[in-house]
Formats: structure tokens, C-alpha cells, sequence
């Protein structure tokens, strides 16, 4: 304890100067200014020149850091199957072909020497592998490496996980489980082998389709086409490759794998380090063997920047505050956080890269950041009606379950008249304006927007229209819904700001048509709101779908297929089912140039039979520093977390 | 003393258990698809996909069994695994314990110190404006919610000002305590580098410590000033003090040395109580400044049902809290010799 008012003022004084010190203390190592020229005595001094923008001390000129949200799962690419993990992918491994830089319906070849000689059939594909590169950890790409990544994908086929996204076009099959109970374990390994085939000397991967299937390319170029080295993955005690022990490696818990927190691939960076909870950070790949650009202006040799950083910073003041003070070199921002974002923005492009100059707009002039903004996105969110909602042990979301005015029957939704009433009620205009600043497309289907089979006339088929709404309710049920009026619930997961406000906008609409209709909106957290939509007991259900592969394949397979994901929990009628399955199966052996009509086909089925009210396709938005140079977009990237393309600088 | 001591340790399984116990009651209500969730990070395809992870996991094992399968666990030395630490629950805790350590530790003086100085002040200066001042500014502090003034500062002293950044180190000491040339004795940053004689680094750890610091100072001083203004305020009319003072004392003797010591005795209570929760971990203040320590640990394990981890936690803070009183008792004992601990 302090004896008296001296120390007292000496102990103040020591804070003082602690903080004093400490604010002042360097904070970064920052670049040398460049050496001027200075004019010899007596000489006249240089003309003036037009000033420079203004360039401020760029911090950490040798790192990249990009702050969001979102801990990876796990860092193993035959186990990622979330946006986080996916992100990582990329930086470190690479794939036989890939898309062209913003393109991503166009590809390159990046491990294969050039693009695959395919067999007029489409179920051939053959590829010829570059020499001469190796894995970080020192090992030799071969194409014994490139097939057993594709089997690894398809044996470890964990729950939940993304093996059927191979296993499907290599297989025929959706699971290895399939297989194994049909052929027996040894068979189904292989079974699965079989489809990709390599050749060591003539350097050369085979890889054999049961069928077309016209994704292929796509799949091939994600992440989960990505080639691991087999010595290494053995020696860390992962799968050898042998049929006869493929069961202990098959559906591991994320951390059985040896992969789950390492990395080695060929590609432009190193995995150096995951702090789960705080960061993934990753170092330049010194010898990287890309020495020819894989297209025009694009990126070659070592990376520019040293190390990119992926630091995990939960909340948004936090994350603006680093943006604002210069920490950050790029940070996720949600669209609700837009406006607060756009202050820090000098400019803001409405483009997909810096090329064209009449697409930027100055924002704030003294701004410290550029923004790009309406950037197509191959994500959605809809709202998907249950056609008989599970009851089993009593189901409060929709209430007394009766035609009392208290309730809906589990069948409710089976009526087309409710469902296109539902569609009518909904106002998505000033749904698109409240959840994404405006900056949503409509949708007219599962197809979405700039793909094969996207057919935007439909967009209106159930526009927002009271009368028509009322209409449709009047007919519905034989006017049982009309007269007794009912009672359900709408949830959405806490914290999803777009879900509540689509829950609320079709809360005002439906109840403004009758008194006697009531919506109650309920938020629960998210593991809650998976399993009631994945058990069946939810009425109706708000969600969105990001693409696995760019095709639309991969759309009407998971909104209408009998083994969909949404189609499967909404349990549609068997007629329903057996009408999708049979159209998706034709449009899938059609190739993708010659299947518009049939995908047109399928989305007007969709709308027709409106089993979903098809909301928005969201605009994306990326902001960072106005010092980081090489931006451009590409919609099949996960995030801009793939740091090669980048350097930090000003121009 | 020493009997009670041991006496004290030995109640300490018996209120684990029971925390335990009732943890995993409340467990109870929640619907094994629910856990199983945790497990399952993208869509699954179906809800078979859930149905195998409840198989995998014995989630829909009856309650006791699932109870006594992680208490066989525990006895054996194993906590489980946390999925949100993405290692086991030991080594989890292990790798948050210095952060929130570290916080607390320097968090302490300016919160308990500064605290009792302005509760002594206050006391003083009883209804003078300098009391109704220091009163008017601790309220205003105990007001604020944490996350309301955390991020205030944030925005003043980080984001426009530059002075004080979020997180645990800056970029580049991140990446020299990281390296090999570093060696790690605690994990807190402060007295590592202090260790390894960089003073650049530990500059840098305690920029990263003050506006965390501040917050939790700050919303916290009007509880120890309240309670240090009124003992004294109690203290300063004792007989004693009078005596003291009629002796011909100086006042600085006779605060010092005779009122002081008697007005902290209740201060000491709350100051150990007020450690106790600076040590498991500050939710808030960790989330916001993106300090990554217990608190934001077992708040985003109890967002995502990831019961083991929380489990596990508690069992952590029940010691903590356990042995943190006892610490409070005997310190009490000592400032206090009419108090026996029997």
C-alpha cells in the first residue's frame, strides 16, 4: 500500500509515461522513401510537376492480410466442404486445369502441360502432366500423385463432406457406401481406382467417365481436383493406396486426418501456420516453377507479396477499425455493414477489375480505399415450401395443425394455389432494397443468371400482387384457407439479417390480405435451424446455395432432385420427384452447348409447379486498401483470399 | 488455518461434480440433432447425414450414459475434444490461459489500485464536488456497456489515431514470436519478450493490452470505488480514528496507517472476486478487441453446442473460483487477525 501522496504521484507519473512511450513507439516496419534527386549548388531547381496522388505508408508492405470471419473446418481438400477451408485450397495446391483468370466458364491448363484430349464419346479424358515440378516438402509432382488425390477423395467420403462431388461423375455413384454394398469393400476400392488411371513414364493421367458429364471441367478445376503427394500423405500415416485398408481411412473424424492441419502443395505458397480461432498465415514459395504467365498480363515466378495472412476477426467494429487503421489489406464486409464500409471508400468500381476507368466513381476524396461493387455471384437465397412437414412427437411451428385459425395441416403447402398465394403476397422489391441495398438479381428458377438454361422471362410469372394473392387463397384448399384463416411459424437462424427481413417482408404480405391469416417470425440459433430443416419440421424454409461446380447441373440437381438437398427436405410428391429426376438425367447427358432448351425446360417446371418463391441472386461486394494492385474478380474463387494475383503498392 | 485449507480442497470435487451434473441436465433439453450440428459445418445433403453423426457420437445415448462415458474420460486424464479449439479441451485451455492471464494480470493494478485510490479520494472528500465528480464518472463507467465503450475506444485510438491496435501483437512481432528465435515460457507476450530481452516486442504486447485494459477498468472501478467509499466513510467514524486523530496524529498517519487498512478489508472480497472473472476470461472485451482468451473461447463454444468444450471450461473455472475464494479468505485473515479461519 502506498504510505503517502508522493509515490502516489510518482506511481501516476510512471503510468503516464508508459503510455506516452508505448503510443509512441514504432508501430511497423515501413519501406524506405525512394531517394530524390537533389540539384547541384548553383544549378536552377527541376520544373515543377502535376502533384501525386496522395500515398500513404502502406503497413506491412510485405503482407497480405485479408480480415473476415469463418474458421476453416479443416485444411485437408478431400475433407473441405465450407467456404472458409475452401479458401485456403488455393494458395497452397493446385489442379490440372483452372479458370481463366475472371472467366469461369474458360480454362487453362496449370499442372497439365495443355488442355486434356477427350474422346468424342466425352468419357475419355486424358491429360499430359508438366514435368519438373515438385511440392513444397520437396517431392516430385507425378501423375501417380494426380490419381491418388482423386481415389483419396473418393474413399475418405466423410459424412457431410464434398466426395460425392468426384464421385458422381467419376463413379456414377453419390457415395462409396453405394458402391461397397453393391460390389463388396475390396471391389468398390477398385472399382473407384479404375476411374483414374496413370501412366509414370509417359507422364500421363487417364481419367475414364461412366458417362458424359458435362461439369467435368469445372469439378477438375475446384478444389477438390487439387494434386497431394502420395509419398508424403504416406509418410505421415495417411492412406497408402492400398484397396485393403481402405476402410480406416474412409470418413474420418476432421482431425483422424493427417491432412487436417498441414499443407504441401506446388503452388505459389507455403502453409506456414494455423492458430485455430486466430489466424492462417502462409509464405512465399520462393521456387515456384510458373515462369510463363498462365494467360496475357497475368501473374508469374514468386509471388509479390511475402506472406498472406487469413486472421479471423469475428466482430464487424473490429474489423472496420483494422481496415480503417491500415492492418487489414482487405476485409469481408457484410452487405448490412455496406454504408458504414463505404465511408473509408474513395473508389468505388462497378466492375470486375481496375481496366476501365469510366466505371470508377470517387466515393469520399479523402477515402483510404477502393471498393468493387455488383459483383455477380453464384450464391442464392430462396424460400422453399414443405409439402408434408415431419409432426412426429408434436410440431409447434405449425401450431395446432388443424384448420382452427390456430394452425396449418402438415400438408398446407402441397396446394398450389397457397404456394403461388405465398409468391404473390411477396413483395421483393422492397425485400431486395431492405436486405441488399438494392443490390440483389431476381430470380426465375434454380438456374441462376449468366448460365446455360437461364431463362430471365419467367422472372414475373408470380409477381408481387395483392389481388392475385388473395385470388390464389380464396381457391386454395376449396376456401378453407380464406374462411378459417391460420397460424404458423417462420424461422430463420439469429444473427441472419436477409432471412429475418425475407421472413418479415412475407409476414406484412400475407397478413395484410386477411385478418384472419397470422405469421409468427421466430429467430433460433443456427444449429437448431439445421436440424428443423433437415428433419422436415419447418413449414417453410429460407436458405441459399453457393455452387460446388459452375454448371447447372449443380443447380436443378440440389432444388429439384429426389436426392437434392432442399428437394429432398421439402418431400415433394413421388409424381413430382420421378417427373425432376427423369429431366435432370436427360439434361445431364445432353453437353452443356447443346442443353439450354432442356434446363430452360427444367426451370420452367420449377416455376410452373412453384415449389420454391425464388428470391435473389445477391451482388457481392470486395473492399480493400486503394495500395492493393492486381485485383480482379472471378466468381468461382470462394473469397478474395487467393493471394497470388496481389501485390501492394501504389501504380 | 492449514485444516482449513484442506477442508476447503476437498468440498472442490464434490462442487465440480455437481456443476458437471448440472451442465450436462441442462444438456439434456437439446435435441442430439442439434449437437450433432456442430459436427457438420456446410448443408448436408440429408438427414441421414445428421442421423450418422448421432450413431458416431452416441448423442442419443441416454443422458447418464453419455455423462459417465465423459466422466471415464476425465478420470483418465482426457477432457474430450474441442471442436471450437480444434485440439483436445486441456491443451485448449492451456493455449488460452496466458492471454486472459495476461489481461488480468495487467488489468489488476490499474483496475483494483486506481479503483481503491478513487474510493479513498471520494471518501475524503465526502459531498465535496471532487466526490460527487469521481461518483458521477464511475457511474457513468458502470453504465456503459462493456461492448458499447470497447468499441468507442476502439474507433478514437485505433482506428482514427492509430495509437492502440486490437489483437494480442502487430504483424511483424507476430511473426518474430512465432519464429525459432523466440522461445515461449508462458505465452504471455509482456513477459516472454521481456525474457527474451526484446523490448520492441513487449512495447508492442502492451500497446495491444491498453485499450483492453482501459475497458475493463473503466467499466468496472465504480463497484471497488463504491465499496472502498463506503468502508472508509464507515472506517473514518470509528473511535479509533477519532483517538488517532485526538492523539495529535497527522492525517496522512492516521488514514494511512489506521483507516486504510480496515476499509480494504471488504474491498478484498470484491477485488478477489472481480480476478476471478478477469482471469476465466472477459466475453466481451475479448471479442471486441479480438483478444483471444478463455472468454471468447467458451462464449463461441456455447453459441455452437459444443458441450465438451464447455465442460470443460467449467470444470476450469469451478478450480478457479474454488481456489480463488480460498486465496480471498486466507488474504482476509491476514488483513483482518480478529478474524480465525477454523
Amino acid at each position: 500500500m502506498f504510505r503517502n501522496k508522493r509515490w502516489l504521484l510518482i506511481t501516476n507519473l510512471v503510468i503516464v509515461v508508459v503510455l506516452v512511450a508505448t503510443a509512441c513507439a514504432p508501430t511497423e516496419v515501413t519501406p524506405p522513401a525512394a531517394p530524390t534527386d537533389t540539384p547541384a549548388p548553383g544549378e536552377p531547381p527541376p520544373p515543377a510537376e502535376p502533384p501525386e496522388p496522395t500515398a500513404r505508408e502502406i503497413k506491412n508492405p510485405n503482407t497480405g492480410i485479408y480480415a473476415t470471419y469463418g474458421e476453416p473446418e479443416s485444411l485437408d481438400p478431400s475433407y473441405e466442404y465450407d467456404t472458409a477451408s475452401y479458401s485456403q485450397i488455393f494458395n497452397v495446391y493446385e489442379t490440372l486445369v483452372w479458370w481463366e483468370r475472371e472467366a469461369y466458364d474458360k480454362y487453362v491448363p496449370v499442372l497439365a502441360e495443355e488442355m486434356p484430349e477427350i474422346s468424342d464419346d466425352g468419357m475419355t479424358w486424358n491429360f499430359k502432366v508438366r514435368e519438373g515440378i515438385k511440392f513444397h516438402e520437396g517431392g516430385d509432382l507425378t501423375p501417380e500423385d494426380i490419381a491418388y488425390s482423386f481415389w483419396r477423395t473418393m474413399i475418405q467420403d466423410r459424412a457431410g463432406g464434398p466426395s460425392w462431388v468426384v464421385l458422381e461423375p467419376l463413379t456414377g455413384y453419390y457415395a462409396i457406401e453405394d458402391i461397397a454394398e453393391e460390389m463388396g469393400d475390396e471391389a468398390a476400392c477398385e472399382f473407384v481406382k479404375s476411374s483414374v488411371t496413370f501412366d509414370n513414364d509417359a507422364m500421363t493421367v487417364t481419367i475414364n467417365l461412366p458417362a458424359p458429364f458435362g461439369p467435368f471441367m469445372d469439378i477438375l478445376a475446384s478444389g477438390w481436383g487439387v494434386a497431394m503427394d502420395k509419398s508424403w500423405v504416406e509418410d505421415l500415416g495417411g492412406w497408402d493406396g492400398d484397396c485393403a485398408n481402405w476402410r480406416d481411412y474412409h470418413d474420418p473424424e476432421d482431425v483422424e486426418s493427417v491432412l487436417y492441419n498441414v499443407m504441401n502443395g506446388t503452388g505459389p505458397y507455403k502453409f506456414d501456420h494455423w492458430t485455430p480461432g486466430e489466424e492462417l498465415a502462409y509464405v512465399r514459395n520462393d521456387d515456384y516453377w510458373l515462369t510463363e504467365p498462365l494467360w496475357e498480363g497475368g501473374p508469374s515466378g514468386p509471388a509479390a507479396v511475402e506472406r498472406i495472412v487469413w486472421k479471423i476477426v469475428d466482430e464487424w467494429g473490429t474489423r472496420y477499425a483494422m481496415f480503417e487503421a491500415g492492418d487489414a489489406d482487405k476485409v469481408m464486409v457484410d452487405m448490412q455493414y455496406a454504408t458504414q464500409a463505404d465511408e473509408l471508400v474513395k473508389e468505388q468500381w462497378d466492375a470486375t477489375d481496375e481496366s476501365d476507368p469510366s466505371k470508377m466513381t470517387i466515393l469520399n476524396e479523402d477515402g483510404i480505399a477502393k471498393s468493387f461493387v455488383n459483383l455477380g455471384s453464384v450464391g442464392t437465397a430462396d424460400v422453399f415450401f414443405n409439402f408434408g412437414v415431419e409432426t412426429e412427437g408434436g410440431n409447434d411451428y405449425i401450431g395446432s395443425g388443424e384448420w382452427d385459425g390456430q394452425g396449418i395441416p402438415p400438408d398446407f403447402f402441397s396446394d398450389i394455389h397457397v404456394r403461388k398465394a405465398f409468391n404473390h403476397c411477396f413483395d421483393i422489391e422492397t425485400y431486395v432494397e431492405e436486405a441488399y441495398l438494392g443490390e440483389a438479381l431476381r430470380r426465375s428458377g434454380p438456374v441462376i443468371e449468366g448460365m446455360v438454361g437461364h431463362d430471365p422471362d419467367l422472372v414475373d410469372m408470380w409477381e408481387y400482387d395483392l389481388a392475385k394473392c388473395e385470388e390464389e387463397f380464396k381457391l386454395a384448399w376449396d376456401g378453407q384457407v380464406w374462411e378459417n384463416g391460420f397460424f404458423f411459424v417462420i424461422t430463420y437462424n439469429s444473427g441472419n439479417d436477409q432471412r429475418r427481413t425475407a421472413a418479415e417482408v412475407i409476414e406484412a404480405g400475407v397478413e395484410s390480405v386477411n385478418p384472419n391469416f397470422s405469421i409468427g417470425v421466430l429467430d433460433v440459433p443456427w444449429p437448431t435451424y439445421l436440424q428443423l430443416m433437415v428433419r422436415g419440421r419447418l413449414p417453410l424454409f429460407i436458405i441459399g446455395w453457393h455452387e460446388d461446380y459452375h454448371h447447372p447441373h449443380n443447380w436443378v440437381f440440389p432444388y429439384m432432385h429426389s436426392q437434392g438437398t432442399f428437394s429432398s427436405w421439402q418431400r415433394f410428391p413421388q409424381e413430382l420427384y420421378d417427373k425432376y429426376d427423369a429431366g435432370i438425367a436427360e439434361c445431364l447427358a445432353t453437353p452443356l452447348e447443346e442443353a439450354a432448351a432442356c434446363y430452360e425446360g427444367l426451370q420452367a417446371m420449377a416455376m410452373e409447379d412453384v415449389i420454391d418463391i425464388f428470391m435473389v441472386q445477391p451482388s457481392l461486394r470486395h473492399y480493400m486498401q486503394d495500395w492493393v494492385q492486381g485485383y480482379y474478380f472471378n466468381a468461382a474463387y470462394p473469397s478474395p483470399a487467393w493471394g497470388y494475383r496481389f501485390s501492394k503498392g501504389y501504380e | 488455518m492449514l485444516a482449513y485449507v484442506i477442508r476447503r480442497l476437498l468440498i472442490l470435487p464434490i462442487i465440480l461434480f455437481g456443476v458437471t451434473l448440472l451442465i450436462f441436465g441442462m444438456m439434456s433439453f437439446v435435441d442430439p440433432g442439434q449437437r450433432a450440428s456442430l459436427y457438420v459445418q456446410a448443408i448436408p445433403k440429408g438427414a441421414g447425414e445428421l442421423d450418422e453423426i448421432i450413431e458416431k457420437y452416441g448423442l442419443d445415448d441416454p443422458m447418464y450414459m453419455q455423462y459417465f462415458r465423459w466422466l471415464n474420460g476425465v478420470l483418465h486424464g482426457d477432457l474430450g475434444f474441442s471442436k471450437t479449439g480444434k485440439a483436445p479441451v486441456l491443451q485448449t485451455i492451456k493455449r488460452f490461459i496466458p492471454a486472459s492471464f495476461e489481461l488480468a494480470l495487467w488489468a489488476a493494478v490499474p483496475l483494483i489500485w486506481v479503483g481503491i485510490q478513487l474510493g479513498v479520494i471520494s471518501a475524503l472528500h465526502h459531498n465535496k464536488p471532487i466526490d460527487q465528480v469521481l461518483r458521477v464518472f464511475a457511474i457513468v463507467g458502470w453504465s456503459f456497456p462493456t461492448f458499447v465503450f470497447g468499441l468507442l475506444v476502439l474507433m478514437i485510438f485505433y482506428a482514427k489515431l492509430d495509437w492502440f491496435p486490437a489483437g494480442r501483437l502487430s504483424e511483424w512481432a507476430n511473426v518474430v514470436v512465432l519464429s525459432a528465435e523466440f522461445t515461449r515460457y508462458t505465452g504471455m507476450n509482456t513477459l516472454d519478450s521481456l525474457l527474451n530481452l526484446r523490448l520492441d516486442i513487449f512495447w508492442d504486447a502492451l500497446r495491444h493490452l491498453v485499450l483492453p485494459v482501459i475497458t475493463l477498468s473503466y467499466v468496472s472501478w465504480a463497484l471497488i470505488l463504491r465499496v472502498t467509499r463506503s468502508s472508509m466513510l464507515e472506517v473514518l467514524r470509528a473511535d479509533y480514528v477519532t483517538t488517532a486523530r485526538a492523539k495529535g496524529l497527522r492525517e496522512g498517519a492516521v488514514i494511512d496507517k489506521h483507516a486504510k487498512p480496515n476499509a480494504l478489508i471488504p474491498v478484498a472480497t470484491v477485488s478477489g472476486i472481480v480476478m476471478i472473472g478477469l482471469m476465466s476470461g472477459v466475453v466481451i472485451t475479448e471479442t471486441v478487441f479480438n483478444y483471444r482468451g478463455l472468454g471468447w473461447w467458451v462464449a463461441h463454444s456455447a453459441g455452437v453446442l459444443d458441450v465438451i468444450s464447455v465442460l470443460g471450461f467449467s470444470l476450469f473455472y469451478g478450480v478457479l473460483v474454488v481456489c480463488g475464494n480460498l486465496v480471498v479468505d486466507v488474504m482476509y485473515a491476514y488483513l483482518d487477525p480478529r478474524v480465525r479461519l477454523e
